[in-house]
């Protein structure tokens, strides 16, 4: 079952394959990409009678944005039937938990524990028992599964794809990000001189105009970095089928 | 409130204290982890064996040093995400430390967190900077599993590490003050830091070409921005100037990054706090308190600190009247 990505700005579902369960807003690595109120209501109105569902991606957020973004953003969401979260941090779930206790969380990639760096995959310093442990996700922790389970109602955890694991018994279900694994996010942002997001009070998201490529002699693979964000992609592209098989958000482009 | 130091060895103990260190913390990675998993997957999030106590024996006497001086000594088990299979073996180390001496442990890991509140270990919990504290929405998250103490992330200025304290409750707030200035959240971040000569992803210096939309400006700013963390040093980050700030709003306490690094720098490092924290006790005066932790700095290093190396940019910015 695939989501679909639709970038920071976009309402138009054009472009979305006829097979797609849902769509997918937001950000995990900025506030500034998550929608505005009216782009979210913009959002909600294509979606209406389409039976898509909407999934809004959540990046760490202050006490102010929780308030003052995330709430209005919530509420409008939940015009759509089938509305989730894709929280960025804990205290995203215990809150909205605690407002809306019908309202389907997931924890997001950045609570998955995976340390997914461009350098797992060859680095000639780790062992496969290390690598092992980096490629893990909170998915694995049984009684943290639990917990979540009976305090939240949560069934399902984000993670970044690395291949199919099989899932144990108690374990959480996950839900695939691909094909962009999520490597890390600064509070830097290049766009704005490095100014830290609680002084960047209005962003023209001057990163969706691209990004910046990073190559490394050393790295199999290129980093790219949108933004605050930074990504890459560790496949050849062949996993699709592998992937079509398992429920999973698809990012089109970089995130 | 209280001067955290990193501790490496037993023999730093004294003059550390001396400098003017109220607590400790430290790594020490048993033998049944590094045997199996090696150090750069680490149990606690260091990947070079100088930032361990190197034995057992000098780990049991660090920690009688400690206890003989009456100063705390906190255990990092910071790993991310530990391997479920190894609890058993975690919590039997964890109860050993605590026989020991050992105050608290700093975590990471909610799964880890349970496990050790399960097991009746009768010591602190801290979370650590990895739990992304940047709400007090995730304190009374991690306030549910007896966390004690929440390490704060880096990137919260002043103003939103009031707000918290006013919300934290019975959970204390620990603030980073000096050294260790990262590019990225370390609560959000997957580099891994395997080279063994200490060059870590997020400071190589890369080649960079721009995909999308081509604006010179834009791409040439970007790129400078980029280029800045490269040449950055972490050891010359500092929050110096926030300290009374940080105690007047109920911070418990200051800790200093370093574990591994030399015991001079250890050593300068907590006699900066201590200065700052003693010539400012009680003061509230913005500009006089910034004109002191720039003083303390620039005698220190020998030059004066920049926006780009302070935990608290802000000051930077109320300077330039923005």
């Amino acid at each position: 079952m695939r989501h679909f990505f639709l970038p920071p700005g976009t309402s138009s579902l054009e472009d979305i394959p006829p097979s797609t369960a849902g769509v997918v807003v937001g950000s995990e690595y900025c506030r500034h990409l998550l929608p505005t109120l009216e782009e979210m209501e913009e959002i909600v109105r294509s979606l209406s009678g389409r039976g898509l569902s909407l999934s809004l991606l959540l990046p760490v957020l202050r006490d102010r944005d929780l308030k003052e973004v995330l709430l209005p953003l919530v509420k409008k969401g939940r015009e759509v039937e089938s509305f989730r979260i894709i929280a960025g941090d804990w205290g995203q779930v215990f809150l909205l938990k605690g407002l809306f206790p019908d309202l389907k969380v997931i924890p997001g990639r950045a609570l998955s524990g995976q340390k997914l760096c461009v350098r797992v995959d060859g680095s000639p310093f780790l062992r496969e028992k290390e690598r092992e442990v980096l490629l893990n996700d909170i998915s694995s922790r049984r009684k943290f599964s639990e917990f979540l389970r009976k305090e939240f109602g949560i069934e399902e955890v984000f993670v970044n794809w690395t291949g199919v694991p099989p899932r144990k018994e108690g374990h959480l279900k996950r839900v695939y990000a691909f094909p962009y694994v999520f490597v890390t996010a600064s509070d830097y942002c290049p766009h704005h001189g490095n100014r830290p997001s609680s002084l960047v009070h209005r962003c023209p998201r001057y990163c969706r105009n691209g990004v910046v490529r990073l190559d490394h002699a050393s790295h199999r693979f290129p980093l790219f970095q949108r933004g605050k964000g930074k990504f890459f992609v560790p496949f050849s592209g062949d996993e699709e089928d592998e992937v079509s098989k398992v429920e999973h958000v698809y990012f089109p482009e970089v995130p | 409130m209280r001067i955290l130091s990193p501790v490496d060895s037993p023999r730093e103990v004294d003059v550390l204290i001396e400098a003017g260190a109220d607590e400790f913390y430290g790594g020490y990675l048993p033998p049944f982890w590094e045997e199996k998993y090696g150090s750069i997957a680490s149990l606690n999030r260091r990947s070079y064996r100088e930032a361990n106590v190197p034995s057992w024996e000098e780990f049991d006497s660090l920690l009688e040093e400690c206890w003989k001086r009456g100063i705390p000594f906190y255990l990092t088990l910071n790993a991310p995400l530990l391997p479920e299979e190894e609890d058993g073996e975690i919590l039997d180390f964890a109860r050993r430390c605590v026989d020991m001496g050992v105050s608290g442990f700093i975590v990471s890991d909610p799964g880890l967190l349970i496990a050790l509140r399960e097991a009746g270990v009768k010591a602190e919990i801290h979370a650590s900077t990895l739990f992304n504290a940047f709400s007090s929405a995730t304190v009374k998250f991690l306030e549910r599993f007896g966390v004690s103490r929440v390490i704060l992330p880096r990137e919260l200025t002043l103003g939103e590490i009031e707000g918290l304290a006013k919300k934290s409750g019975r959970v204390k707030l620990e603030s980073i003050v000096l050294r260790g200035k990262c590019p990225n959240i370390e609560g959000l971040c997957g580099h891994l830091h395997d080279d063994p000569n200490r060059c870590w992803p997020c400071e190589m210096k890369y080649s960079r070409s721009w995909e999308g939309r081509f604006d010179s400006r834009l791409v040439r700013e970007a790129f400078l921005a980029l280029s800045e963390w490269e040449e950055l040093d972490r050891y010359y980050s500092c929050g110096l100037c926030a300290i009374p700030f940080l105690a007047k709003a109920g911070v418990f306490a200051v800790k200093i990054v370093g574990r591994g690094s030399e015991t001079e720098k250890k050593m300068r490092a907590v006699r900066m706090v201590k200065k700052m924290w003693e010539l400012t006790r009680g003061e509230m005066d913005r500009e006089r308190c910034v004109g002191m932790g720039r003083s303390i700095y620039a005698e220190e290093f020998g030059f004066p600190c920049q926006a780009k190396n302070c935990y608290f940019p802000e000051f930077f910015q109320e300077e330039a009247g923005e």
